[in-house]
């Protein structure tokens, strides 16, 4: 879904006075429609798992019963247990936490670093915008999830880690983003009125596009978290991630693709559980995309 | 044209250039001795120090990578440390398997998602739209790893209609070769057949407001008309450019899909490769991947002008 | 077949001497020769091809150069040693029909006669001498095996005489694998570079083809010196990397054997009536190492503590399932000087409290184990955390890549890590190595003078009994120390189809497939 975004124009010229309401419609807009109605329930019920879920789960993430290996779901049991007979709930409940600390930590760092160089780049083009945007290419040039790997390799397994492997290969997507969208407000009326009036350009920045920017942005975050926590997963997957006793849903999936025969639940349940949040995200960030940009809700 | 053509493969040079010592930075950034790996962690420590002194791994970094430079421009890509075989010949024992899956995945990918990107357009809000979107939001949203457990489970495991795992080459047995590359096909093109469903959707609804196709329907042309003749040609051109920007992502995707199904291709061996540190092998691999990709960029490029003659090469 | 009875007779005598009286040598088995000797057919029934499922696929078929351990099952069927091992770890005459010690550093080997490479060239003293001395230079994992060995002189075209630095009595065990195996001389110069995919030996089966991660096949070597052998035409090893497709495989007749058998998948297998299960115990432990080097586990009270708060036997039900045996010393089941009454430790908190008390930290303390993502030890960390826990002891585990956990062991930058060690089939191999404080695979950095006496002692006297009660006083020596802390000895299993006859696993876990046959 990326590839809307990535040609998204310009929110027409709003004042940052108008902002407020704005995201208000959109929102009430957003809940709206079945999808984003849909999105954020789903966000809600996974935030909450990850913020509650301590309280709420039944028992400890890590407490073992040999006498229950590989139990298939059951009353006390409700998604079975795993291979070292621990409660396949709880811990699918803790991988929530991992999950969404993983994608929004990385999208963080990635909005982070990659903005301000988006930004800078298309409001001053220049050498700065000729270098960085190379660089960037350069990153672009290796398949994400390879370069991802190679970074995870280099530091070492670990939540920390991953945050910052996949933050890195986030970065050129959001600098991209950034800089389309410096490059087109830059020759705008509003700006270009606010730069006769000799307003200093941190101030331009600050004040008129890093707010235009900002609902594409958004849009981009909550689509960039569900591409996150689908690459943490396939790191952990391949052993690189998150490992255990910590349960990530990607190491969960691999140990229990050991019994697909024995266990399916062991894999299916943290499979469904990635699902499900990266639909969260997926369908919020779609339908934001409607709510914020009401010419490309007209069409679509 | 030709022009254009060699300049872009002149300025691929430092791309690369640059690539391959950023690939010499990262794999010799990560910690781990690929002679120590080698011996699985049991080498003597004597023995181990000799063969790192004979493969020159105790050099200093840049001069190792001068070496490999030197050696590149003999056409030399070096030899594995493991095996001692010519880095060339691995990859290509390899390459096969992995060309198989993705000429597969992006067949799948137009077979199905094209007409189902088409219908849904169509039959706008119709069950068949929302049948194909949700099917398109899922297919963009599960791990392409699950989604491959989930087949084998499925084909494999309970109804036994596929086998599970295993390649045999497609020339030795070119059945049983399909049968067991159809899961991994699947897996594969599910991610990108979901976005290219959506944006033949999009992009056909689009095109179908414009003035052209108003003026072609009030003309009295039938509907299958308009739409094969007018409004089809129009939505494809951005679609053909990104399946082809497409294709060094799909590559990044076999990584997954070949360690699920146990495929022997670059993905796995890529990633074999960085868990060794068979640096030559790695080496070899991003050049090819990065070749790949900028050289798909190019063939869009021109693809772009075949369909679109307002574009020409200055 | 006098030749043979006279070899018999003189391989009775020579391993009188070589590795001379224990208990258990008047039961002697010589394996395949004992076999033909008492004039049975070795082969019921000859023929037919053996489709054999294998882990992962071969990676260099040089057994001078290779390191993976795996090789050695397309080596076992390719090449013969110098010195045979029997199934039980017996010592066999193999390609030297005797030998003889004639001082402590001079050992006398005399060849067999009449036996071919398979590219038609003859063995003889002069290939000996080739391939020992390419193993010393070619920088494989031999040379450090070999590195007793001075040199070898070639007294006339059958006879050799190793000349080695100092008495080394585990160097009969040492020919038994890689470095006793004979390459054709005349096909290491013809292939060069390439000899690590085209391994040309003496042994029952010949080298045909090797699709990488396909197959590989041999087929049998016409003109193989111990008649009647092999009894397959061919073989054909084929790489299934997933365990349960390897098994599913099996059961659906498309392979005929396979290598190993998950523990978990032991207990259905057993019910199986169609399929027959094979296993033994592997020569090497897995345990949880200490870095004794560093606090916390430069304490021995602290180890001992942690000795006495795991439960083994959780860990060989809930993990192996069963299967495999659990480990309390380097000495393996398997090995001659195995004592299956030694059990220092067992869980036993009020013990562990007492020791964590005399260590200093009587209300427990904290450390970080590094634990690679391999085999099952992941999980017997996990499983050990929730152990300790009780005694207020946490465990935090630390996983950590193939590469970076060698690293880490090399460098001793760990404070505890789950390891373990492959095995040999001498002694010497499982002691002296990790628990001499000079041994080559000494991580932990645990140096006992006392310790180190003794295993110096056992290396260079040639008595077995001698050699046994030497061994048997290190290893409790080492276990009171705990600078490893034994957990199990994993399975070597094999699961075969019904008329797959003649399986016999080995504790190294490599199948010699020379006597195998299909009943059908």
């Amino acid at each position: 879904m990326a590839k809307f975004v990535d040609s998204a124009h310009a929110p027409g010229a709003a004042e940052s006075s108008r902002w407020r309401a704005r995201y208000l419609l959109a929102l009430r807009r957003l809940a709206s429609t079945p999808r984003g109605a849909f999105g954020l329930v789903a966000l809600a019920v996974v935030l909450f798992a990850a913020v509650f879920g301590q309280a709420l789960a039944p028992q400890s993430a890590t407490i073992q019963n040999f006498n229950e290996i590989l139990a298939p779901p059951s009353s006390a049991h409700v998604f079975g247990t795993d291979d070292l007979g621990r409660d396949l709930f709880t811990r699918t409940i803790y991988g929530a936490r991992v999950s969404l600390l993983v994608g929004l930590c990385s999208v963080g760092l990635a909005v982070v670093a990659g903005v301000p160089i988006g930004i800078a780049a298309g409001y001053y083009r220049g050498t700065f915008d000729e270098v960085s945007m190379r660089v960037l290419d350069g990153l672009l040039a290796f398949p994400a999830l390879i370069l991802a790997i190679a970074i995870a390799a280099a530091l070492g397994a670990g939540p920390r880690n991953v945050v910052i492997a996949i933050g890195i290969v986030t970065v050129p997507t959001f600098a991209r983003l950034a800089r389309g969208q410096a490059l087109s407000l830059r020759e705008q009326d509003m700006i270009v009125a606010a730069r006769a009036v000799g307003l200093r350009d941190g101030r331009i920045l600050s004040r008129y596009v890093l707010p235009n920017v900002a609902s594409v942005l958004i849009i981009q975050g909550a689509l960039s978290t569900g591409q996150a926590i689908l690459t943490e997963a396939g790191l952990s997957f391949l052993g690189l991630g998150i490992r255990p006793p910590i349960p990530s849903w990607g190491s969960m999936i691999e140990v229990g693709r050991g019994y697909l025969e024995q266990a399916p639940w062991m894999s299916v349940v943290p499979g469904v559980a990635i699902l499900l949040t990266v639909f969260a995200f997926n369908f919020t960030g779609d339908a934001l995309l409607d709510a914020l940009d009401p010419r490309l809700q007209k069409r679509g | 044209m030709t022009r254009f053509v060699l300049g872009r493969l002149v300025s691929l040079l430092p791309v690369l250039l640059v690539l391959s010592a950023v690939t010499f930075a990262i794999m010799r950034m990560i910690p781990g001795d690929p002679v120590e790996i080698m011996f699985g962690g049991e080498g003597d420590p004597a023995v181990v120090a000799a063969a790192r002194v004979r493969l020159g791994l105790d050099r200093p970094l840049a001069l190792q990578y001068l070496f490999w430079l030197a050696r590149l421009g003999q056409g030399d890509l070096g030899r594995s440390i493991r095996t001692n075989q010519l880095v060339t010949q691995v990859i290509a024992e390899r390459l096969p398997v992995t060309c198989e899956l993705a000429a597969l995945s992006v067949a799948l990918v137009v077979v199905i998602a094209l007409p189902l990107g088409i219908v849904a357009a169509i039959r706008r809000d119709s069950p068949v739209d929302v049948a194909a979107s949700s099917l398109s939001l899922i297919g963009v949203t599960i791990p392409s790893f699950f989604l491959g457990i989930l087949l084998i489970q499925v084909f494999a495991l309970r109804l036994h209609w596929l086998p599970p795992l295993g390649y045999v080459p497609f020339l030795r047995a070119p059945l049983e070769n399909l049968r067991l590359m159809i899961l991994p096909a699947v897996t594969l093109a599910a991610g990108l057949a979901a976005v290219i469903s959506r944006m033949v959707r999009g992009g056909l609804l689009e095109v179908l407001t414009q003035n052209y196709i108003v003026v072609a329907r009030s003309k009295g042309l039938r509907e299958s008309r308009v739409i094969r003749h007018h409004a089809l040609r129009n939505a494809l051109i951005p679609i053909a450019t990104v399946l082809g920007l497409q294709i060094g992502a799909l590559l990044g995707n076999t990584v997954l899909t070949e360690t699920v199904f146990g495929l022997p291709g670059v993905g796995r061996l890529l990633v074999d490769s960085i868990f060794a540190r068979e640096f030559a092998i790695v080496q070899g691999l991003v050049l090819l991947l990065a070749m790949v990709r900028v050289l798909s960029s190019l063939l869009v490029d021109i693809m772009y002008a075949v369909l679109d003659p307002r574009i020409s090469f200055g | 077949m006098p030749v043979k009875l006279v070899a018999l007779v003189v391989a009775v005598v020579v391993i009188g001497f070589g590795t001379p009286s224990s208990p258990q040598l008047s039961v002697v088995r010589l394996g395949p020769l004992t076999a033909d000797a008492a004039s049975t057919a070795p082969c019921p029934r000859q023929g037919g091809t053996l489709r054999v499922g294998i882990d992962a696929d071969f990676v260099n078929l040089d057994p001078d150069a290779s390191t993976t351990r795996a090789d050695r099952q397309a080596w076992k069927e390719v090449f013969n040693t110098l010195v045979g091992l029997t199934a039980d770890l017996k010592l066999v005459p193999e390609l030297a029909e005797s030998w003889e010690f004639q001082s402590g550093t001079r050992v006398v080997f005399r060849l067999r006669h009449g036996v071919k490479f398979q590219d038609g060239t003859d063995f003889n003293a002069d290939a000996v001498k080739f391939n020992i001395t390419r193993k010393k230079t070619i920088g494989g994992p031999r040379v450090s095996e070999l590195a007793n060995v001075e040199s070898v002189d070639v007294l006339d075209p059958y006879t050799v005489r190793f000349n080695l630095k100092e008495p080394f009595s585990p160097l009969l065990a040492i020919l038994t694998d890689g470095s006793g195996m004979m390459s054709s001389p005349a096909a290491v110069a013809k292939y060069g570079n390439d000899y690590s995919r085209h391994p040309v030996g003496t042994g029952p089966f010949e080298f045909v083809e090797w699709l990488k991660d396909d197959h590989l096949t041999v087929h049998r070597f016409a003109n193989y010196w111990e008649k009647g052998i092999p009894c397959l035409d061919e073989i054909r090893f084929v790489p299934v990397p997933d365990p349960a497709v390897k098994l599913t495989d099996l059961k659906a007749g498309a392979l005929d054997l396979i290598d190993s058998v998950l523990p978990k998948d032991v207990s259905g297998l057993r019910r199986d009536g169609s399929l027959r299960y094979y296993e033994t115990s592997d020569l090497g432990w897995r345990s949880m190492d200490f870095n004794v080097t560093k606090p916390p586990f430069s304490n021995k009270a602290l180890r001992q503590a942690i000795a006495w708060g795991v439960d083994r036997d959780v860990i060989h039900k809930a993990i192996l399932f069963g299967t495999g045996v659990v480990a309390q010393g380097p000495i393996a089941p398997s090995q001659a000087g195995y004592d299956p009454k030694f059990a220092p430790y067992h869980r036993d908190l009020a013990q562990a409290k007492a020791k964590l008390a005399e260590g200093g930290q009587p209300s427990g303390f904290s450390f970080v184990v590094v634990v690679p993502r391999f085999e099952v030890r992941e999980q017997v960390a996990e499983v050990i955390k929730e152990q300790l826990a009780p005694l207020g002891i946490h465990m935090d585990i630390q996983p950590v890549e193939f590469g970076e956990y060698v690293r880490l062991l090399r460098t001793r930058g760990y404070m505890a890590q789950m390891g373990g060690w492959s095995g040999r089939p001498d002694l010497d191999g499982n002691l002296d190595y990790l628990f001499s404080g000079t041994g080559s695979q000494n991580v932990t950095g645990y140096s006992n003078p006392q310790v180190n006496d003794v295993l110096d002692k056992a290396r260079i006297v040639s008595d077995l009994s001698l050699r046994i009660r030497l061994y048997r006083q290190a290893q409790t020596m080492i276990a009171e120390d705990a600078p490893s802390l034994f957990l199990f000895y994993l399975p070597q299993n094999k699961a075969a189809a019904a008329q797959v006859r003649g399986v016999e696993p080995s504790s190294a876990n490599m199948m010699r497939l020379k006597t195998v046959w299909l009943s059908k």
